[in-house]
């Protein structure tokens, strides 16, 4: 059986966290394409605000993990529903710290991950993208 | 079906042109995989190093016509890795970028590494083919756990990542550093010795969960100095003896002390 496949861009439900539209950036929050999300690289947004979050490397961590389960719940998956992530550090003296708030937001079966640490902007010391499985329902 | 697709015009074909172990893209499970992508002149091979924006302009034209030779086009593209020399020019890239997306633009991450050849853009590209088989989700989530639990770093060290996790017709792979599968310690060693024993290590992984390194994809090569660029390439040409998949290479800094680090797509 062929499909004609689909592709739909992702938003977050909180428009503060809806980073590319607020600064005019050309790309989307993620795309869905089949049963599949692809999630833009996340930083640590301040929900509330919307301004970046420039706490403590694992502060930042949680927060962009927090936005990250944020957007996935908008278009129906959840973090659980994670396959591959790609993370970034500015540091990678930050790798224990980060490993740490894995195991608070993936006790189990955690996804696959590749981390690499690149000079990122505007002080974050974390960025993150992710790969996921869409939710059961149908778009 | 793991389908090669060709380059639109031979000049754009890298692994003619520079041997780059690569096939231009591979349509996998209704998504369509690019290698890196730089700015090579489609006449003749030429690379055409500039701006940001004139490197950026050349590759989104020859994506174009590598896309819609496969039947896609730009606006299906689903994700890019948009690797730009230095995080200080990405407006000038954003400026050139949205004229090739300007609608329901990509997923996208601007990741600052070191490009092959001094380039200062290279675009990694995921985008939808038109059609697809319907997918195989009678697995919508499974992790792959590797034959020797002591080969595996994420195991043996508890670090809270999973070897691979199969999701419909994919494996994704975590992206592996050299590990000797004796004693599960880092095997340290010359470009070309860590990326032996990863694609060693990531072929018995793969068979664990009935695939293969035939059934590859694409890979994700990072490296810790693109000098050493063709260290790593020989090394892995011996394991993709053809068809090799779509491959991106960068110089990014690497955890651990590991010159090399390998992630790939697999099909299942």
């Amino acid at each position: 059986m062929s499909e004609r496949l689909s592709r739909s861009v992702i938003e977050p439900v909180n428009p503060k966290l809806n980073v590319s539209r607020n600064a005019n950036l050309p790309h989307s929050p993620g795309i869905r394409v089949g049963d599949y999300i692809f999630l833009s690289g996340m930083g640590p947004v301040d929900p509330v605000i919307g301004g970046r979050n420039l706490g403590p490397i694992a502060e930042q961590i949680r927060q962009t993990l927090r936005n990250m389960a944020h957007m996935l719940e908008s278009a129906g998956s959840s973090l659980d529903r994670v396959i591959k992530m790609t993370v970034v550090l500015a540091d990678s003296a930050d790798y224990d710290k980060m490993n740490q708030v894995w195991r608070e937001f993936f006790p189990t079966d955690p996804p696959a991950r590749t981390t690499c640490a690149l000079q990122l902007s505007n002080g974050n010391g974390v960025e993150i993208e992710c790969i996921a499985l869409a939710g059961e329902s149908p778009s | 079906m793991r389908d090669v697709i060709p380059a639109p015009v031979p000049s754009l074909d890298l692994r003619r042109e520079y041997g780059h172990h690569q096939s231009p893209a591979i349509r996998a499970g209704g998504l369509i995989f690019c290698s890196g992508m730089v700015a090579i002149d489609a006449q003749n091979g030429e690379r055409q190093h500039g701006t940001v924006t004139s490197e950026a302009r050349r590759i989104f034209e020859n994506l174009k016509l590598l896309l819609e030779s496969a039947g896609s086009s730009l606006d299906r593209i689903v994700q890019v890795h948009a690797m730009i020399y230095d995080r200080i020019e990405y407006d000038v890239l954003n400026r050139a970028y949205r004229q090739y997306v300007p609608n329901a633009p990509p997923a996208r991450t601007v990741m600052s590494v070191q490009i092959e050849a001094g380039f200062n853009v290279m675009l990694d590209v995921i985008a939808a083919a038109e059609t697809r088989q319907a997918a195989n989700m009678a697995h919508p989530k499974q992790v792959i756990e590797p034959r020797k639990p002591n080969g595996d770093v994420s195991r043996r060290s508890d670090l809270p990542l999973s070897p691979a996790i199969r999701a419909g017709d994919f494996v994704f792979l975590s992206g592996m550093a050299a590990i000797d599968p004796a004693t599960g310690e880092p095997a340290h060693g010359t470009v070309a010795a860590e990326t032996r024993q990863i694609l060693t290590n990531m072929g018995e992984l793969l068979e664990a969960s009935g695939s293969s390194l035939a059934k590859v994809v694409k890979v994700g090569v990072l490296i810790y100095s693109m000098l050493e660029y063709e260290n790593m390439n020989l090394a892995y040409r011996e394991f993709f003896p053809i068809d090799p998949p779509a491959r991106t290479v960068c110089g990014a800094g690497l955890i651990g002390g590991h010159k090399v680090e390998i992630e790939c797509v697999v099909l299942v």
